[in-house]
């Protein structure tokens, strides 16, 4: 006889408000309260699942987190969810939920083959098999076999959020010791947080004051919250079920300055043969459920036990009107629950066990090994206490003692468990350690004799406390079966070590912090974004969201590049610069402070002039380059790569404050300024259109200088850097004023032909120009002599890098240079990360690392980094990519204007 | 004396109730001396203990460890088997260890599951996918067998990737290599510790070691102090991951390597859902499943010195979310367990393999995140360098010595990978 | 999630910081003056002790000043951090 539902009782089930569901395809009724597991048990379900290796039948088990049996697959679509303890699940109108791992149906499943040949499959088996004719025969059909839920395949439709909170102390568990700790806490004047995972508001009447508000102590209580992890310093993370308007879960980030633990004990399993039948219950788990929700798993109940608990669930069950076949107790001695036994007319066997239960759906009877021989009962269902084990889960993660932590009640006792007799199972491969991964005692003693020893070997071998309940129901057995195989004890078997989370948690929790999605990371957006999009941009993302090609109708990428880069060779475009890092250094000491920073000196600039620049490490390799423009005396201004900014404000500050505390103050200003670039050779023309205080007159405002003043009414400091060869201006406003000036320049330029240009066409013009990118063009080895600027790593002095430079290493023969190459067809456009070769073929020489048509040329072009590459231009060379080659000339890497003469004028 | 593994004994012993399997290995006494004592009874170490006897015929071997072997790296890793390496010299060595991989269950008899599932990695940007073109190039030439996907071949060999045009990083191509894999780490510490033993190499469990002797004239070393007392030896190898400066101090020298706690996690078993070992640079991820089902996690290291074998909320926080970023079905997959070892890392993230500066004692350390996939090849060339004195050809480049030379082989600044 | 004392902020999450390795390394100058093995024990050569290591951090995501902590690299507790000019502290036995 399976489960059922009493007529009355059960505190938590609302009888008024019946639900159905669905299990395997059957609808099935219950009440608000229930759990799923509880309404499978008044429904009568016995089989919830199978078991992961054999395929045995296995029913519930347990309740709350101590269930390891009956895993079920919930809902469908977008929100699945496999292995789903039944326990943890409430009951909810239209839920949906099935076994997995069998097949056809869970109560007929063909795995079950797998039991009738277990001897085959003993702990370890596939390390000792299909090694012939390979393990690739075989893994498919293992791998199939093996997992138990299906994955979900769509995208999460919910919502996760995380929330940080301090807190005086921590209490995790609301249960008696817990309440009482928080209670005493806050009397002492203690701000507390205390949660529990309990389905219901239990904690719910120890308020919920807000903590914030200064007022002498106060607690927060958070129900269905559980505790996941015990980190460093107080750090707690817990998730909270919500369930409500896509918000599924939140994380709680927690600090304490202390934690009380009253986590309680979970109930452990006894070993016996066909332990695992279902209509075996934890004793704790069988009251439960008969008086929270009036489902009886059995109309008649042997107990087996060796704890007063036992008792307690036999005379719930003698309440509720249920028979109670007997009482079985491993302690010889009287106690008074037996004399209470006694009175209620209920049997009780002292000094005896059961040693195996019989039925192959569910249990049917039980032997029992008593001092006077062996008798066999007849039974419903068995409620078992093999003791408790105390939940310290979370108290055993960090490895080490945690910092600031207390534990109390049932998680502070020590456990005296009975010693495990190996005699007292009939069958030791039947008496199950572990259900869900289905390890035996009859595997632990096989791990045993093959000399897995340690813990963490028998577990790696046997698979031992590695389901999705983490040993919760299987270490302390495990560790007492083995301590009776090694003939040790059970503290000296020592135990497998509590990892993070207390129990499974969903990845998008774990991660709520950082969402996914397009708030994975943020955008970072240009300050004239939105002036781009209207001038039809077509946006990519380089760190910023930026202009990549500003396309005209029917115009790829590649067309709208050259148009706009031909536009800039003959007559004007612009572009947004504002992406690149700008880093101000003001102070008496900047200079010297930049000379020991920087290859080649930027002291020696004057005022209102700008200087190429390098920054090495101290490796001597290139970290990143720019120009620094001195302001005034004392006013540096240093440009970086635009994804390096961060990388070299660090650098500074890390410099200046721990090795060089000079005389200055230093200041990202990226975001502050815009700068739009008008290059082309129109652009001075356009500037010139425009009324402004800067004289732009070639002798007085030459390349490589800097101006300050104003240009239609706004103030700008405009650049002369050109980073496409051509005469260029970076004109810098104050970032709130970047679309007003794109605008004005626009309004100027229609007469000149204006033309916006993005990235792309950048790409072109300073490949042309042998412009290199950090990091592109260079490699995490590349020095200043390698890619043309040996002289600025010869700069008298001491600076950052210097002394690697000084190394033989830093002069080798074989060093990667930067050289340009031409292909034989001017057609081709050489492949980046082509490799090249020496025309007979043999080691690589180096490879592309930038390439594009040159409209200027009307060919390919391409910069490449080359062994030596310095001394071989002229040679002819293959370049190789993915077994495609195609003919090179390596030549200077300079295509167009190689004397820089249109930089100037 | 062990049998051999095969189905047929399995067949037998199940008939006998698998009352009469032998130990896998043996548990002896340490003698006072021995030829060869290699501390560290992970990977490395007992495989470096193999090839002594199996190559070179010095079976005078003791294989010390503090706690049970392959409970340190070689039991907590994500069990990735690849060599899609840049420089010549790594391609070299890791490629010799996917080869002895591939033979390795025969040649130990006991089966390491090595699974060549192969290794997809993405790519997020037209910049990204021009690198990998240059990697794939270079690694192609090393000889490794490595080649580049585009976006829909991606989707093909993995459909549950983040396809949506709109993502915050779409995949726009990847690389591929196909003899890359997964091996079942435990399994592959038991195999070599059970060949070992066969050859009669002495596995000492529950035994640290406290001190390391040195002769006071030549200042080579002699000897190791342990919790069981002086086991002297001529020649001494280290090979104990993130502990291997604390065995350096003993010895009175540095090593230019830094122990952080690198991070794995695993979900819940589920049926097959992910065939290939996929991973994304840009997001900081990688995952594979498991033959039991479970996603195996990895990312980033912590970024500060740790011995701490825990794991931290800030890399779990990143890892998981790139992992749903790169693959969103992933969100409700539950985590079941999180983890942490702790790796060594040189400045080029290269390993430091070979002559040490005290004479006899040499080195098998700096493998960072990457030690699981050099087991054999580690093994193999330690075992060479100890016999021989002089260095294995392939390990050459990743002397101690490259360090005052600052040749480095920077797999990390050059190629842009961690491994 | 460790919980670091910014010698100006007070107590911070660990995310909001950057770790900057061993503290107390002092560049050795002029270039021409440090043998190569100086050099290379400067570059590389660090203490990477399991115990007690003093080590450089950055409050990037605050303050952005840098300081030195003494922590326990196996049970991660910070014992003192202080300030850059500050010497390391005596910890008691």
């Amino acid at each position: 006889m399976s489960g059922f539902r009493l007529n009355r009782g059960g505190s938590d089930i609302d009888r008024g408000r019946p639900l159905a569901f669905r299990f395997n395809g059957r609808l099935l009724h219950g009440f608000a309260g229930d759990t799923l597991a509880s309404a499978l048990i008044a429904n009568g379900v016995s089989i919830v699942a199978r078991s992961f290796k054999y395929h045995r039948p296995r029913g519930i088990v347990g309740s709350g987190f101590a269930e390891t049996n009956a895993l079920v697959q919930l809902g469908s679509g977008d929100r699945l969810v496999p292995n789903m303890p039944a326990t943890l699940v409430p009951l909810a109108e239209g839920l949906e939920a099935s076994s997995p791992n069998s097949w056809p149906s869970v109560d007929f499943d063909l795995g079950r083959v797998n039991d009738r040949v277990r001897a085959l499959l003993s702990a370890g088996f596939y390390y000792k098999s299909f090694m012939w004719p390979g393990w690739h025969l075989f893994e498919g059909f293992i791998r199939r076999a093996a997992g138990i839920g299906r994955a979900p395949a769509l995208p999460d439709p919910d919502r996760y959020e995380a929330r940080e909170i301090r807190v005086d102390r921590l209490v995790i568990g609301a249960g008696r010791a817990g309440r009482e700790a928080a209670e005493r806490a806050v009397a002492a004047g203690e701000h507390v947080l205390i949660l529990d995972a309990a389905l219901d508001g239990s904690v719910a009447h120890l308020g919920r004051h807000p903590l914030d508000t200064g007022h002498e102590g106060g607690c927060l209580a958070l129900a269905r919250t559980t505790a996941l992890g015990l980190y460093d310093h107080g750090f707690v993370t817990a998730v909270e079920e919500i369930e409500a308007a896509g918000l599924r879960q939140r994380l709680w980030k927690i600090r304490a300055q202390a934690i009380t633990l009253a986590t309680g004990a979970f109930e452990q399993p006894l070993i016996f043969a066909n332990n695992d039948l279902p209509g075996i219950l934890l004793a704790s788990a069988w009251q439960d459920y008969l008086q929270r929700h009036a489902a009886a798993p059995g109309r008649t109940l042997l107990v087996a036990t060796t704890t007063d608990n036992g008792y307690a669930a036999a005379f719930a069950a003698q309440d509720a009107g249920l028979t109670v076949r007997a009482i079985v107790d491993r302690r010889e001695a009287a106690t008074d629950a037996a004399q209470e036994a006694e009175r209620r007319s209920i049997a009780v066997h002292r000094g005896a066990a059961v040693i195996a239960a019989h039925g192959s759906r569910r249990v049917r009877a039980a032997t029992i090994a008593t001092p006077s021989g062996t008798i066999r009962i007849a039974c419903h269902s068995i409620a078992m206490s093999g003791g408790w084990a105390p939940a310290r889960q979370l108290f055993n993660q960090p490895g080490c003692m945690p910092e600031r932590c207390e534990l109390v009640g049932m998680a502070a006792e020590t456990v005296s468990a009975e010693p495990l007799d190996l005699a007292l199972t009939r069958d030791p491969k039947t008496s199950f350690i572990d259900f869900q991964t289905d390890v035996t005692l009859a595997d632990m003693a096989l791990a045993t004799r093959e000399n897995y020893r340690s813990v963490e070997h028998v577990k790696r071998y046997t698979v031992w406390g590695m389901g999705t309940d983490q040993g919760k129901l299987s270490a302390a057995n495990g560790a007492a079966a083995l301590a009776a195989l090694q003939d040790s004890a059970s503290h000296r078997i020592g135990a497998t070590r509590n990892r993070p989370p207390f129990a499974p948690v969903a990845i998008a929790t774990l991660a709520a912090s950082r969402h996914n999605g397009a708030l994975h990371r943020p955008w970072r957006h240009l300050p004239a974004h939105g002036w781009h999009e209207a001038h039809g941009a077509v946006f990519e993302d380089f760190g910023w969201l930026r202009p990549s090609h500003y396309p005209l109708p029917g115009e790829d990428i590649a067309a709208a590049a050259r148009r706009e880069a031909a536009a800039v060779r003959n007559g004007v475009g612009i572009m947004d610069s504002s992406s690149l890092g700008k880093i101000e250094l003001k102070g008496p000491d900047a200079g010297r402070f930049l000379d020991l920073l920087s290859a080649g000196r930027p002291s020696t600039i004057a005022v209102g002039d700008i200087r190429y620049n390098l920054l090495l490490t101290e490796l001597g390799t290139v970290l990143d380059d720019g120009v620094v423009t001195r302001l005034g005396p004392d006013h540096f201004l240093l440009n970086t790569s635009s994804s390096h900014t961060e990388t070299v404000m660090r650098w500074i500050e890390d410099w200046h404050q721990c090795q060089w505390p000079f005389d200055f103050v230093t200041r990202n200003v990226t975001e502050e300024w815009a700068a739009l670039t008008i290059a082309g050779p129109q652009a001075r023309a356009l500037l010139a259109s425009l009324p402004g205080t800067i004289d732009l007159a070639p002798e007085r405002f030459p390349h490589l200088a800097v101006r300050e003043g104003v240009l239609t009414d706004h103030p700008v400091r405009i650049m002369r850097v050109s980073f496409t060869g051509e005469r260029s201006y970076e004109i810098n406003v104050p970032a709130p004023l970047a679309v007003e000036m794109a605008d004005r320049l626009w309004r100027a330029g229609t007469d000149f032909g204006l033309v916006p240009f993005g990235l792309d066409a950048l790409e072109i013009l300073r490949i042309e120009k042998g412009y290199i990118v950090i990091g592109t063009d260079t490699d995490g080895e590349s020095q200043p002599g390698d890619i043309g600027f040996r002289k600025m790593g010869q700069t008298p002095g001491d600076f950052l890098g210097k002394r690697s430079l000084m190394r033989a290493s830093a002069s080798g023969s074989d060093r990667q240079h930067l050289v340009g190459l031409m292909p034989s067809d001017p057609a081709h456009v050489p492949l980046v990360g082509a490799h090249i070769l020496q025309q007979a073929g043999g080691k690589a020489q180096g490879f592309v690392t930038s390439s594009c048509f040159s409209p200027t040329l009307g060919r390919g072009i391409a910069l490449a980094l080359m062994k030596g590459g310095q001394r071989r231009h002229g040679e002819k060379v293959t370049l190789w990519s993915e077994g495609l080659s195609w003919q090179a000339e390596v030549t200077m890497p300079r295509f167009v204007d190689p004397k820089g003469e249109r930089l100037h004028g | 004396m062990s049998e051999r593994y095969s189905a047929f004994a399995l067949a037998r012993h199940a008939l006998t109730g698998n009352r009469d399997w032998p130990q896998a290995w043996r548990s002896p006494e340490p003698k006072a001396a021995y030829d060869v004592i290699v501390i560290g009874g992970g990977g490395h170490g007992l495989a470096t203990a193999y090839y002594l006897a199996k190559n070179h015929g010095i079976s005078n071997v003791a294989v010390i460890e503090k706690g049970w072997i392959g409970g340190g790296n070689s039991g907590r890793n994500t069990t990735i088997v690849r060599s899609d390496y840049y420089y010549p010299a790594s391609a070299a060595f890791f490629d010799r260890s996917v080869t002895l991989y591939e033979g390795l269950s025969r040649a130990l008899n006991f089966n390491i599951m090595f699974s060549q599932r192969g290794t997809l990695t993405v790519a997020h940007s037209r910049g990204e996918v021009d690198f990998q073109r240059r990697l794939v190039n270079a690694m192609a030439l090393n000889g490794i067998d490595m080649r580049t996907v585009s976006r829909e071949e991606c989707f093909r060999l993995c459909p549950i990737l983040n396809c949506t045009p709109d993502a915050r990083y779409p995949i726009l191509g990847g690389m591929v290599q196909d003899r890359a894999g997964t091996a079942r780490h435990d399994a592959v510490v038991w195999g070599y510790a059970r060949a070992a033993d066969r050859l009669g190499v002495d596995i000492i469990q529950n035994c640290a070691v406290t001190g390391i002797r040195r002769d006071p004239v030549t200042g080579a070393v002699t000897g190791v102090e342990t919790e069981k007392g002086l086991i002297t030896a001529p020649k001494v190898g280290i090979a104990v991951a993130g502990h291997s400066t604390v065995l350096a101090d003993m010895a009175g020298f540095r090593l230019p390597l830094r122990s952080l706690a690198l991070q794995a996690f695993v979900s819940e078993p589920m049926k097959p859902v992910i065939d290939m070992v996929v991973s994304s640079a840009l997001l900081g991820v990688y995952v594979s499943q498991s033959d039991k089902g479970g996603l195996v996690i990895g990312g980033n290291a912590d970024a500060y010195a740790s011995y701490a074998q825990r794991g931290n909320l800030p890399s779990m926080e990143a890892t998981l979310s790139g992992l749903i970023e790169m693959i969103p079905s992933f969100a409700r997959v539950r985590l079941l367990r999180q983890w942490a070892g702790i790796v060594d890392y040189a400045h080029d993230s290269s390993p430091v393999l070979g002559l040490s500066p005290v004479p006899g004692l040499f080195l098998n350390c700096g493998w960072g995140g990457g030690g699981f996939k050099a087991i054999p090849a580690g093994g193999e060339t330690t075992a060479h360098t100890i016999a021989t004195g002089q260095p294995h050809p392939l390990i050459e480049a990743f002397s101690l010595g490259r360090f005052r030379e600052l040749a480095m082989v920077d797999e990390a600044t050059a190629a842009g990978i961690e491994h | 999630m460790l919980l670091i004392s910014c010698p100006w902020c007070g107590p911070r999450d660990e995310d909001e910081f950057l770790n900057g390795g061993e503290a107390h390394l002092d560049r050795p100058e002029p270039p021409e003056a440090i043998s190569d093995e100086d050099w290379a024990a400067y570059l590389f050569f660090h203490h990477n002790p399991r115990g007690m290591l003093a080590e450089r951090w950055a409050h990037s995501y605050g303050c952005r000043r840098w300081f030195h902590a003494l922590r326990d690299t196996v049970t991660h507790r910070i014992h003192a951090t202080y300030k850059l000019d500050e010497p390391r502290p005596e910890l008691p036995e």
